[in-house]
């Protein structure tokens, strides 16, 4: 009993050991791959953001507010229904809501902000936080953006022209 | 509640900042998790942050008042709240990223400060937020430097304990030799007023990796000298 109760041990041992092999080899893989990520970021930067966005151009001249939103953000949520309250027809823009979740397209509902659902375009414009909000001209091209911390800075951003703040 | 971490006994494990392990064993449990302080230096100077348990910022400023006077601003980055404190009336801004655990917070002169702004700080950092701490490594290229850090926590109505790195201390070892107790070296100091009775009591102590201040909570208390004999706090 007492032989077979050591071998026990000693297997149970060296299971640990291998696991411990297993765990330094993917340990391993995952530096390898680290390394790799670095060479390949430091080789090639990430692609910019989109800057013109040919649907976010209109035809009568006016430029297009567009606040992007994401789905699990309470503030989202809040600006999306202030931008809502606010967009009037006559207004001298027009005002897109853009998010990748289809539920977002609800709190634009009954106004005339526009919801546009697309992943890959929230993904393409590369916004840093959410609710950002870009401002394009006619044809399309981004002017300015900016994340929008309140309701006060929403209807701020809203009447500025973008020669007054012009960003990156 | 904040997350403190306690193993056997009252030894608890947690993660600084930096990255560093700090150790602390002590006789009577921590008021909440601890908090932090620590600079970033760089070719333009020096950053300060705080890091803290998640919602640390919104509860003191609620707690001391503040919170009324304070311009807020909210938005979402990297899967966690970022808020904007600004106060008009001392011309500055907080600035706080609140993780699922910890949270980062700094501070910007005037008021109108972009969220971009934070966002270009706190992306020059490979941030992670773990129960067992808020991990904000310098990336390379960034330049930057972490320095100065200072661990804080609060044993309720006994005492508040502070530890830095050994390194960081050498300067402020005095050249007597200190009593030897659990934590390493330790030497009292009390600061008296003009009438020569005890205003601030504090054990100064050190080992090879950390220099720790106890501070009492009141000068004659029998359980800040019982937490000076058995406290150990170590950087590792």
């Amino acid at each position: 009993m007492r032989a077979f109760l050591d071998s026990l041990a000693v297997l149970s041992f060296l299971g640990t050991v291998l696991l411990l092999f297993a765990f330094a080899s993917l340990l391993n893989m995952v530096r390898e791959l680290q390394g790799k990520l670095l060479t390949a970021q430091a080789a090639a930067p990430a692609a910019p953001a989109v800057r013109t966005v040919a649907r976010f151009g209109s035809d009568d001249g006016l430029p297009t507010f567009v606040l992007v939103v994401s789905e699990h953000c309470p503030n989202c949520r809040e600006r999306a229904q202030h931008l809502s309250a606010v967009a009037e027809a006559g207004l001298p823009w027009h005002a897109v809501l853009l998010a990748s979740a289809d539920r977002c397209a609800e709190w634009a509902a009954d106004s005339h902000v526009l919801p546009v659902i697309d992943a890959a375009l929230v993904g393409t414009l590369a916004v840093g936080a959410t609710p950002s909000l870009i401002r394009y001209s006619a044809d399309g091209t981004e002017e300015w953006r900016r994340v929008v911390g309140s309701d006060d800075d929403l209807d701020a951003y809203l009447a500025v022209s973008p020669s007054e703040r012009s960003n990156a | 509640m904040p997350f403190s971490p306690l193993a056997e006994g009252n030894e608890m494990q947690v993660r600084a900042p930096n990255g560093q392990s700090l150790t602390v064993d002590t006789p009577q449990p921590f008021i909440g998790g601890w908090a932090y302080l620590i600079w970033a230096h760089g070719p333009t100077g020096g950053i300060r942050f705080q890091v803290t348990p998640a919602g640390s910022a919104e509860l003191v400023a609620k707690q001391l008042g503040d919170w009324p006077r304070y311009t807020v601003r909210e938005a979402q980055w990297n899967g966690g709240r970022m808020l904007s404190l600004e106060d008009p009336e001392n011309g500055g801004t907080n600035m706080v990223w609140v993780g699922p655990h910890n949270e980062v917070a700094t501070f910007f002169n005037g008021t109108g400060v972009p969220f971009e702004n934070f966002m270009d700080i706190l992306a020059k950092f490979d941030i992670r937020d773990t129960p067992e701490g808020l991990t904000m490594l310098p990336r390379a290229g960034s330049n930057l430097t972490l320095g100065n850090l200072l661990a804080v926590n609060t044993i309720d109505q006994v005492c508040n304990v502070q530890v830095k790195p050994i390194a960081d201390a050498s300067e402020a070892i005095p050249r007597s030799t200190g009593k030897r107790v659990r934590g390493g070296s330790m030497w009292r100091v009390d600061e008296r007023n003009e009438a020569g009775a005890v205003q601030t009591r504090s054990a100064f102590m050190v080992n090879d990796t950390a220099a720790t201040t106890v501070v009492a909570a009141r000068p004659d208390d029998a359980r800040f000298i019982s937490v000076v004999e058995s406290i150990s706090c170590r950087l590792s």
